[in-house]
């Protein structure tokens, strides 16, 4: 029986498979740590408003 | 879209090329997994740097950032899951993949008639890695969607996002655009998808019993409409589907009528040599083939709990080379990786080694000591009185007309005569132990029996306690006794008082 081998060693579709793998990776990678600053970003902008706020009742009891 | 794929076009192995040469042209797997290991570190050290960030923010707002710094540890998480993922995926890529003519011509079917290709068979034989292999060989997207018994279809197409639109509207952000909440699943992304895909619909038969029946009109037309939005996803380029099944339970009819259908058997023995040869190209010939026959002889042992798949045999190979091991003799070294059952590791080391491995020290033949553990042996007839490899023609013939597989010797018994048949054991030369398989396919008879039947089984042995006189004593020890009978037989009597002898069948008899 004659067996066929597919995808074998040293194709060049195959690596050009695994480097668009790759850099689908590294796309999502980056969407999630976008994703993170972006949170980080909202959270230090509550901080700063709130800071603000703190300041404006401080100044307006002074 | 016109069909990319072509059998006759795919590369055979290059046999000419050593391990070595091969190498030196090789994508290497390893980088792309360290390349993706590199950004995956570089990501989880920007989103612990935030989480810190965040953490300190808490210290101020309370229970207001809680949320948030959730969120930043849930990124956390998912970057570890992707990256498991990314790996899994990668190495599924890698792997080369032997194709079997039959499997090769079904594909080409599917491709013609632009259908469903469902593959059923058992686990481990490589239903879900020809999805990937193909993927590799066209370098085409793969989307896979793994079955669950939780799995609805709706899910394969798209899901609606309520709780974030009503969090968000809570929130007093824009709801205004429904598009926002829609998050296409993989026969959605598959459609959408500006290439042509392979879908891998994987184990549909794991998921609701309606699953596969609820698809039918999307898989037909291509397309389907999110009700939320009224828009619809037509597919661009009509994706190639692979759907798998491990027959835990029978698919709806009109499902079948819509695909093209293949059962994958599992790999022979001369399938099983090509596949460990295109993993593991340096693997040397003794080794494997050994490692091959010892392999079948634990898949044929009746009633295992998990018979050992390809990937378990792949394992195997991996560890016997990293260990050294050159042969596989009658031992079986790193069990471990073949058998995943305590109740199998018994039956197949406890029965096999322990309690005859004295008998086996002692040289007692093989076919002996399977008849002792209570198996039907038998000595099939040979080609000629002077050739104890060759059987003859009559067997060939009958295994080729029943559909049987069987390898034929070479090499004076090197590469022995054997039968590729679930409940046949080749035990030494062309002495087989025959027993009833499990599940014996409909209306197919009894080996024995037409063996038998035809005069091809020569002799068979027999255990019994009735005691048989020894005309001729040619050794005795504490475990057995051999010599002969008045007839000139062979006769063993072991120190349990178990008499054993090869029963010739005269071709009268045979025929009866």
């Amino acid at each position: 029986m004659q067996f066929q081998l597919i995808n074998n060693r040293g194709s060049e579709k195959k690596k050009a498979r695994l480097q668009k793998e790759l850099n689908g990776f590294i796309i999502h990678l980056q969407t999630l740590t976008a994703q993170s600053h972006q949170l980080l970003a909202s959270l230090q902008a509550s901080s700063d408003k709130k800071q603000a706020e703190k300041i404006v009742r401080k100044l307006k009891k002074s | 879209m016109e069909s990319k794929f072509n059998p006759e076009a795919i590369q055979q192995t290059p046999q000419e090329q050593s391990p070595e040469e091969q190498h030196e042209v090789l994508p290497d797997v390893g980088e792309v997994i360290e390349q993706g290991r590199e950004a995956a570190e570089g990501v989880n050290a920007q989103i612990a740097a935030d989480l810190e960030q965040a953490k300190i923010l808490q210290e101020q707002l309370d229970e207001q950032a809680r949320p948030v710094v959730e969120q930043i540890q849930g990124l956390q998480k998912e970057v570890e899951e992707e990256k498991a993922a990314f790996d899994a995926r990668a190495e599924r890529l890698n792997s080369p993949y032997v194709l079997s003519p039959e499997l090769a011509k079904v594909l080409k079917v599917s491709r013609v008639l632009k259908r469903p290709l469902l593959l059923e068979g058992e686990p481990g034989t490589g239903k879900t890695s020809l999805a990937y292999a193909l993927a590799g060989h066209e370098d085409l997207p793969i989307i896979h969607a793994q079955c669950k018994s939780t799995t609805s279809a709706q899910e394969l197409l798209y899901t609606f996002d309520v709780v974030q639109r009503l969090q968000d509207a809570q929130l007093g952000k824009d709801v205004s655009d429904p598009r926002k909440y829609v998050k296409l699943g993989p026969l959605g992304r598959a459609f959408s998808a500006q290439e042509q895909v392979i879908l891998l619909i994987d184990e549909v038969d794991k998921a609701k019993r309606d699953f596969s029946n609820d698809l039918l009109h999307e898989l037909d037309q291509m397309s389907f409409f999110v009700t939320e939005t009224g828009e619809e996803v037509a597919a661009k380029n009509r994706p190639i589907v692979i759907v798998t099944s491990n027959h835990e339970r029978d698919l709806p009819e009109p499902v079948l009528r819509r695909v093209v259908y293949s059962y994958i058997e599992f790999p022979s023995p001369e399938q099983m040599t090509e596949i460990v040869k295109a993993h593991i190209p340096d693997v040397s010939e003794k080794l494997l083939q050994s490692a091959v026959r010892r392999f079948y002889d634990i898949r044929q042992a009746e009633g295992l709990e998990k018979k050992p798949s390809t990937s378990e045999m792949l394992d195997w190979i991996k560890v016997l080379r990293e260990f050294g091991v050159e042969e596989i003799g009658k031992d079986i070294p790193y069990p471990e990786t073949l058998l995943k059952y305590k109740e199998d590791t018994e039956k197949i080391l406890g029965v096999k080694q322990e309690k005859y491995e004295e008998l086996r020290k002692a040289e007692i033949p093989e076919s002996v000591i399977v008849a002792l553990n209570g198996e039907r042996v038998v000595r099939l007839k040979t080609k000629s009185q002077y050739d104890q490899y060759e059987p003859d023609n009559s067997i060939y013939t009958l295994l080729a007309n029943e559909g049987y597989e069987f390898t034929t010797p070479k090499d004076y018994g090197r590469r022995p005569f054997d039968i590729n048949l679930e409940g046949v054991r080749r035990v030494d030369n062309l002495t087989f132990a025959l027993y009833d398989p499990k599940y014996p396919k409909k209306g197919e008879p009894y080996l024995y029996e037409l063996l038998k039947e035809r005069g091809l089984v020569e002799s068979e042995f027999i255990v019994t306690d009735k005691p048989l006189d020894f005309a001729e004593v040619e050794d005795s020890n504490e475990l057995y006794t051999k010599g002969k009978d008045a007839q000139g037989r062979a006769i063993y009597r072991t120190k349990n008082g178990k008499f054993i002898f090869e029963q010739r069948l005269s071709p009268e008899t045979a025929n009866e």
